[in-house]
């Protein structure tokens, strides 16, 4: 009786789900649709019924960019666009739009200089999501585990040589996917925020009073490297540090 | 302009010094020339000391009974009959103290250390009436301020001015007026020095000479001249002096010549420079309260507007962008905001159009700034809003105007970019991709990241541990296998003693000899060599204890023992020989023993 219960839940929970799912399929086919249309209003409503439902996707965040930007709301647009990169550091299309969208920022700060293996190595860790690359290390480090145990148990001394081998190659995979997957992990700790009032001024402390150093325009994605009450520290593309008001940031 | 002005200036001093130069070597005239001998007590009267010379010091009157209104000097020029003759002129305008006869005591010159001095003038006072009214009013502030005006002169010139507490930048009109009084003739008017205005931002507004409507003072009409306008923009705040400009006037005097019997009214031209008065404005500096970080020191009324001819265009269109500020004040004395675009956005030097007319309340019209603008890149841009500050003096306060950003839409256009061939993939940043419409895989906002999750470092953890934990494992079964050999070779090995000890007791009875010495030797082989009894051939053995690096001649003595122990069934063997066997194995299973040890 009991289980037959409990059974009937877990079966409701279940086609509960499927219908979410399906529900959420048909909202982002109606929207895809509107964009299609020109009607980027509605196309913006159902892509955001999306999100208040508690879903989300790297190609819904970047459908939503695009309907942004064809409403002339850049910051927004590279706050979406940047949020897909963030599940999809691989997503080709979000990175083109966001380069064509950037064309039209006002702040050109020349980013500091990266040695060409830090790139390459990014380039590298762009491949797969942090999680991805976990679930690979920790796979490859079982295969090694298993060569270990095979090289440890086999009687002849050939098996023995192979299995050690393999062991051996298996183990600096693993080694090299969690190394990706911490820079990349890494990475996805770091904030983010896009500048989202037409200027805004850079302050040198939390208050007012600290005086001004500078001066941002919309659309500036800047780094988040503290806050305190009403203010954000952030670090500025070329390195430099500055607060700003809380309310003139919106964090991805 | 200024240097022609100059050299008419300096041209005037160099021939006032010729004539003063030759006017030295006459006789030295200094007179008194009161304008009335009889006068009402609320009238002035206008006391003249004329000397025909240059004087190094005068002294003037100590003016018991009198209040002195004003002061002024004056130098003309006559020329008369040919003659020419020029006089420096102390004009004192008196208000009497009291009634009576009053005396207006002299006045002294110095003249290359001789003293000059005039007659003393008396003056009858009578009982005042009450003065002829104006109405207040009817000439507007101009003609109440001529109340105070000199009486006695027929010819003013004078510098009115509109504001008298302006602010800093903010504009001041000015009319040069000359009032002219009823009967007066006046002709061959010419400016003689220029004005000086220091500190101020000038713009002259007219320099017709307009006739303005007459005005009445005190009962006497005078004909009012505009002779030129201007307008002023103070440049700094504190008390500003006006050196306005000096004129000649050619004034003629009708005088009565006789000769003998016969008169003749003959008019006398006189030559008089009138100056328009020094002027004094107190400056308002602008208020610091509230002040505009981006103020440029625009003071005025004025509306700001920003405007594209076009918002949809290809990439390499021209593309106009103007601002412009229209309105009345110190226009063209500051700057307008600068543009500034996004690098794809390729900006030229903007061009300034003026299109402005000066007037009395300052600089009226539009000044413009156009910017062309060509988009080298694809998208959509924003030209930002502008603000523009100015302060409003009649608001007493700063006024900040912004334009609405301009959206604008860039497509790539086909003009020619780049040398790659048209077939080349557009590269990123160039085209504007559609959206992604295969049905993603939907993740729950709520969930995790994997990477650094306790889930994953446990997984971790649980992997770690298999190597040691393999490892001990190996490790345990390794020894447990050890402890099962040495009890089983214990075992064999008590076995194979009782075998040898059962054997040498049965010397002489062949088959359970040679039985004890063949199970001896099988149990022994089984247990060294692992292989079970049944498998347990000669070809088995001798290949495993070869392998195992047993020399050759040991095995070749334990075949042959072997041979021996298989023969003995069926054939006969002596006492001897089985000791010799006994003694063999016994030799073998030591040696063997040894080596396989190893």
């Amino acid at each position: 009786m009991k289980r037959t219960g409990i059974f009937i839940l877990l079966w409701l929970n279940l086609s509960g789900l499927i219908a979410q799912e399906q529900r959420i399929d048909s909202l982002f086919a109606s929207a895809n649709e509107a964009y299609r249309q020109g009607n980027y209003a509605l196309a913006e409503k159902n892509y955001k019924k999306i999100l208040s439902y508690g879903y989300h996707a790297a190609d819904l965040y970047y459908n939503l960019g695009n309907t942004s930007y064809k409403q002339n709301n850049i910051p927004l647009a590279i706050y979406y666009y940047e949020k897909a990169l963030r599940l999809n550091p691989d997503l080709k299309e979000a990175r083109d739009n966001l380069a064509l969208v950037k064309n039209s920022l006002q702040d050109k700060i020349k980013p500091l200089p990266v040695s060409p293996l830090t790139a390459f190595w990014h380039r590298i860790v762009r491949i797969m999501s942090p999680s991805s690359w976990g679930v690979t290390a920790l796979f490859t480090l079982l295969l090694s585990l298993v060569f270990f145990g095979l090289y440890l148990f086999s009687r002849t001394g050939g098996y023995k040589r192979l299995f050690f081998i393999l062991m051996l190659i298996a183990f600096m995979v693993s080694a090299f996917d969690f190394a990706a997957g911490y820079t990349a992990h890494r990475e996805q700790l770091r904030k983010w925020g896009i500048v989202f009032v037409p200027e805004a001024d850079l302050y040198a402390g939390p208050a007012m009073s600290s005086g001004k150093t500078g001066k941002v325009h919309e659309g500036l994605k800047v780094e988040i490297t503290g806050s305190m009450d009403d203010w954000y520290q952030i670090k500025l593309p070329d390195g430099n540090t500055a607060w700003i008001p809380r309310k003139e940031l919106k964090p991805i | 302009m200024k240097r022609r002005n100059m050299t008419l200036r300096q041209l005037f001093w160099i021939i006032s010094m010729l004539f003063l130069h030759t006017l030295r070597a006459q006789q030295v005239q200094f007179t008194a020339h009161a304008s009335r001998t009889e006068i009402s007590a609320d009238e002035r009267i206008k006391v003249d000391f004329t000397a025909n010379t240059r004087y190094d010091q005068f002294i003037q009157p100590a003016f018991k009974d009198f209040y002195v209104l004003s002061t002024g000097d004056y130098m003309s020029t006559s020329i008369i009959n040919g003659r020419v003759s020029s006089e420096i002129t102390k004009t004192f305008i008196l208000a009497p103290k009291h009634t009576g006869i009053l005396t207006v005591e002299p006045a002294k010159i110095l003249v290359d250390g001789k003293t000059y001095s005039t007659e003393s003038i008396q003056i009858k006072v009578n009982e005042g009436q009450a003065p002829p009214a104006t109405s207040p009013g009817k000439n507007g502030p101009a003609g109440r301020k001529l109340q105070s005006l000199d009486q006695s002169k027929d010819i003013v010139f004078r510098l009115e001015l509109t504001k008298a507490k302006p602010y800093v930048n903010e504009a001041v009109g000015g009319i040069y007026k000359l009032y002219v009084k009823d009967g007066t003739r006046v002709s061959d008017l010419q400016v003689v020095k220029l004005p000086e205005y220091k500190g101020f931002w000038t713009q002259s507004v007219s320099k017709k000479i307009k006739r303005l409507p007459d005005t009445e003072i005190n009962g006497q009409t005078y004909h009012v001249y505009d002779l030129g306008e201007i307008v002023l923009f103070p440049q700094h705040d504190g008390l500003l002096k006006i050196n306005p400009e000096k004129i000649q006037v050619v004034k003629l005097v009708r005088k009565v010549e006789s000769f003998g019997i016969f008169r003749e009214y003959v008019d006398v031209p006189v030559t008089m420079t009138l100056s328009g008065g020094s002027k004094v404005l107190r400056v308002k500096p602008l208020p610091k309260n509230g002040k505009p970080e981006d103020f440029s020191g625009a003071v005025g009324d004025f509306s700001f507007k920003a405007k594209t001819d076009k918002t949809v265009l290809k990439t390499g269109d021209a593309l106009t962008f103007r601002m412009y500020v229209q309105g009345t004040g110190n226009l063209g004395f500051f700057d307008l905001p600068e543009l500034h675009l996004p690098e794809a956005l390729e900006i030229y030097e903007p061009e300034t159009k003026k299109s402005t007319r000066a007037g009395l309340n300052g600089i009226n019209g539009k000044i413009e700034k156009v910017y062309t603008v060509i988009p080298h890149q694809p998208g959509k841009y924003k030209i930002p809003s502008l603000t523009f500050t100015y302060f409003d003096p009649a608001k007493e306060k700063y006024i900040t105007l912004q334009t609405e950003p301009i959206n604008l839409d860039v497509t790539a256009g086909n003009a020619i970019v780049s040398n790659t061939s048209s077939s080349a993939p557009a590269s990123p940043g160039t085209v504007f991709r559609f959206i992604r419409t295969n049905k993603p895989e939907w993740i729950s906002i709520d969930r995790k990241p994997f990477y650094g999750s306790f889930r994953f470092y446990l997984l971790l953890l649980l992997i770690l541990l298999g190597f040691p934990a393999i490892y001990a494992f190996y490790v345990w079964r390794k020894k447990y296998l050890a402890d099962t050999d040495t009890l089983a070779r214990k075992k064999t090995e008590k076995y194979i003693s009782t075998l040898l000890s059962d054997a040498k007791k049965s010397i002489g009875d062949k088959n359970l000899f040679y039985g004890h010495l063949e199970k001896a030797l099988l149990s022994f082989l089984s247990n060294r060599l692992r292989v079970s009894g049944t498998h347990l051939k000669k070809e088995v053995w001798e290949k495993k204890l070869a392998e195992k690096g047993i020399p050759g001649h040991v095995i070749g003595d334990l075949n042959r023992l072997w041979e021996r122990i298989e023969a003995a069934r069926y054939s006969p063997v002596d006492m001897q020989g089985m000791e010799n066997d006994f003694a063999l194995l016994k030799k073998l299973l030591k040696e063997l023993d040894k080596m396989l040890k190893k």
